[in-house]
């Protein structure tokens, strides 16, 4: 079952230069309890999308100029900001982001902001209700012995030591590994049914990045969550996603159940990013030519000046879906087979 | 395979503590260990890679070679001198042999200069060069970089990560150096970027016969590029030998699951691999015997109590464990099925 289709969205961001075409006529679905992996560089919209699914867009310079994101069968982009925040924002959809550091306020206990977001979850689960205010919202202190003992079961979840004293630390007292730890369960204490991961390993030691990944992993299946994990590196990608979808400048590419992605990459594009990864066989190559700007980006396919596989088509036209194999899917006009 | 003559760094028990003063009075308390006795050597046109957790003193290490801190014990020798505990000038004319090319080179250009006068700052300092040969200079670095003429009116917001690290090497090589450190070379780039990195730090070690010290928790990295291999923990060094035998049959229980731990397509998944528990200890207060115990998988009494130091296993292979020899494959298996 899926709980996330997203069709033919196109992002803009507008800037001086013009409109940057972030996110073009991008199809993709994740399924219920499903860690599909968007894997990509820098710049090639894999944040945009994030960002769009949470509606989090900034507003000045971010533009949904067409398709439709349909969470659990409603449209979000057809909600208003009011109903986004009471239901989806934070609730149905939470963000694990990229550094835990600077997404912690510095001047709160963790206790707090982990009592601020199981608050929030009641008081708007009440406005459902008939609109009052909880009554028992004014005992929802930090202190309050209920409260206390969620934080504190959250925390011993994700393998906190002594969680009845880490609560009342501030966060530059933890461990990078703990801080991030800590974003888990405060991301997965709502109980969302999609939980966006923003690179939540990248500022991690690979061991710490391990244990992290490997506590990811179990506590999203035991919750039945769907994970939509951003990441750049195929490694941590390859460990713990069911599904990985790439992407480049803006565009899909390739889309394909884990096994099925690193056994027969089909597109030029991945296949280059694979040849890439430091392998110790031997010397490493390298993807010819750099990323193209998205104002104005090449026409057809974004990566045809870069593919050593590229046919007069590909200049023209953007290349069809293809399902190659059970649930692989590739747009290329001349993938490998 | 190497002479000693083609020695070209060498530490010998080098030291570096860290003061903790107490809040009140500042009187001393305690010391951070941040180096504790290390020893190695590196070879001319070598490329020594120093792995280990954030923390674990690399940092702190390749400072006191450069000679920005100075070791509280120990030597520091580069090309037969002692460089270590030497005047600040001297040092300031050594470190145009020795160059630290820092983790972000975004942050470490000044972003009010262009790319020319930030090429041209270390010729000023440290040569006499007249302005033409200062400009042929430039030029042929920045083309040795991989970049072009027009870049040169162009300030560093500019241009991208991978063009910024360009840019950090274009301005060290300007000096001529031997022995470059490099911290974290590609932490934060795009696998495709940091596989043209790579490639040019390959080319340019031949073309400028190069020696490099690479710091980096990256271990896929080290493997492809480093001839030697250094693991340290929590200020030590456990495990040190050449890259080949250190990744194809490391013998500390640490080494061990820090290769286990490199996210890598086609490795064993999940359950099959071994993760490390717990966070490393404290600087501050380092247990008695083997610092890595409270997380070591094979711990025994004797850890506990005894300080491991480093024993030679093989040739060019040394380990600082106690039990290096009951973990061969058969314990790690078990150990593996039981997890």
């Amino acid at each position: 079952m899926r709980i996330l289709d997203i069709e033919g969205l196109t992002v803009f961001y507008h800037t001086d230069q013009g409109a940057v075409e972030a996110l073009d006529e991008v199809n993709f679905s994740i399924g219920k309890g499903e860690i599909v992996g968007l894997v990509g560089e820098s710049g090639c919209g894999k944040s945009t999308m994030g960002k769009t699914i949470a509606r989090v867009l900034p507003e000045s310079t971010g533009e949904i100029v067409s398709g439709s994101i349909s969470f659990q069968g409603e449209d979000l982009l057809k909600l208003s900001e009011k109903e986004i925040n009471r239901r989806v924002r934070g609730r149905a959809i939470t963000i694990i982001p990229q550094d835990p550091f600077v997404s912690f306020n510095p001047v709160f206990t963790i206790g707090t902001q982990f009592s601020d977001i199981l608050k929030y979850k009641l008081v708007a689960g009440n406005r459902k209700n008939g609109g009052r205010k909880n009554p028992l919202q004014k005992l929802m202190h930090p202190s309050s012995k209920e409260l206390k003992k969620q934080i504190i079961q959250m925390l011993n979840r994700v393998q906190i030591p002594s969680p009845e004293k880490q609560m009342y630390k501030y966060p530059h007292e933890l461990s990078g590994g703990q801080r991030q730890r800590v974003m888990i369960a405060m991301a997965l204490a709502p109980q969302p049914s999609l939980v966006i991961a923003d690179e939540p390993t990248t500022a991690l030691d690979v061991t710490i990045g391990a244990q992290v990944l490997e506590l990811l992993k179990d506590l999203t299946k035991q919750f039945q969550t769907s994970v939509l994990f951003i990441t750049h590196d195929l490694g941590v990608a390859y460990d713990i996603c069911d599904r990985i979808t790439v992407m480049y400048a803006g565009q899909i590419m390739e889309s394909a159940p884990t096994d099925s992605f690193f056994k027969n990459p089909c597109h030029p594009y991945t296949r280059g990013l694979l040849d890439s990864l430091p392998n110790p066989q031997g010397k490493i190559q390298t993807i010819q030519g750099d990323i193209p700007s998205l104002i104005n980006p090449p026409k057809g396919c974004r990566f045809h000046p870069r593919c050593p596989r590229r046919v007069d088509e590909c200049t023209e036209q953007r290349p069809e879906l293809k399902e190659l194999f059970a649930n692989h899917i590739v747009h290329c006009f001349k993938p490998f087979l | 395979m190497f002479r000693v003559d083609d020695l070209i760094l060498s530490l010998d028990n080098v030291k570096k503590y860290f003061p903790i003063k107490s809040r009140f009075l500042k009187r001393r308390i305690g010391w951070i260990k941040a180096v504790d006795g290390i020893s190695f050597n590196v070879f001319r046109e070598g490329v020594m890679g120093l792995v280990g957790e954030s923390g674990c003193g690399k940092t702190t290490l390749a400072k006191t070679i450069m000679g920005m801190h100075q070791p509280d014990e120990g030597k520091v020798i580069f090309k037969q001198g002692v460089i270590s505990k030497i005047h600040p000038e001297e040092a300031r004319k050594l470190r145009r042999q020795i160059q630290y090319v820092y983790q972000d080179s975004g942050a470490s250009l000044d972003p009010w200069w262009t790319i020319e006068r930030l090429l041209r700052e270390p010729l000023v300092i440290h040569t006499h060069l007249s302005d033409s040969e200062m400009d042929e200079k430039v030029l042929a670095i920045l083309e040795a970089v991989g970049m072009s003429e027009e870049h040169l009116n162009c300030y560093p917001h500019e241009f991208s990560g991978g063009q910024l690290r360009r840019l950090g090497l274009a301005r060290i090589l300007t000096l001529n150096p031997e022995l470059i450190i490099f911290d974290e070379p590609t932490a934060g780039l795009d696998v495709s970027v940091q596989a043209k990195i790579l490639e040019l730090l390959e080319n340019l070690k031949e073309a400028f016969r190069l020696t490099y010290i690479i710091i980096s928790h990256n271990l896929s990295l080290i493997r492809i590029i480093c001839h030697h291999t250094a693991v340290m923990y929590l200020g030590k060094i456990v495990e040190i030998g050449t890259t080949q035998r250190i990744f194809e049959d490391p013998k500390h229980p640490y080494t061990r699951i820090l290769i286990d731990s490199i996210p890598e397509p086609g490795r064993d998944r999940g359950n099959q691999r071994l993760l490390l528990q717990g966070e490393p200890p404290s600087l501050e207060n380092i247990p008695p015997g083997c610092r890595f115990q409270n997380r070591c998988p094979f711990r025994k009494e004797r850890c506990e109590k005894e300080e491991p130091f480093l024993k030679e296993v093989a040739q060019d292979h040394m380990v600082s464990c106690h039990q290096w020899i009951q973990h061969q494959n058969q314990a790690w298996q078990t150990l593996r099925l039981v997890r």
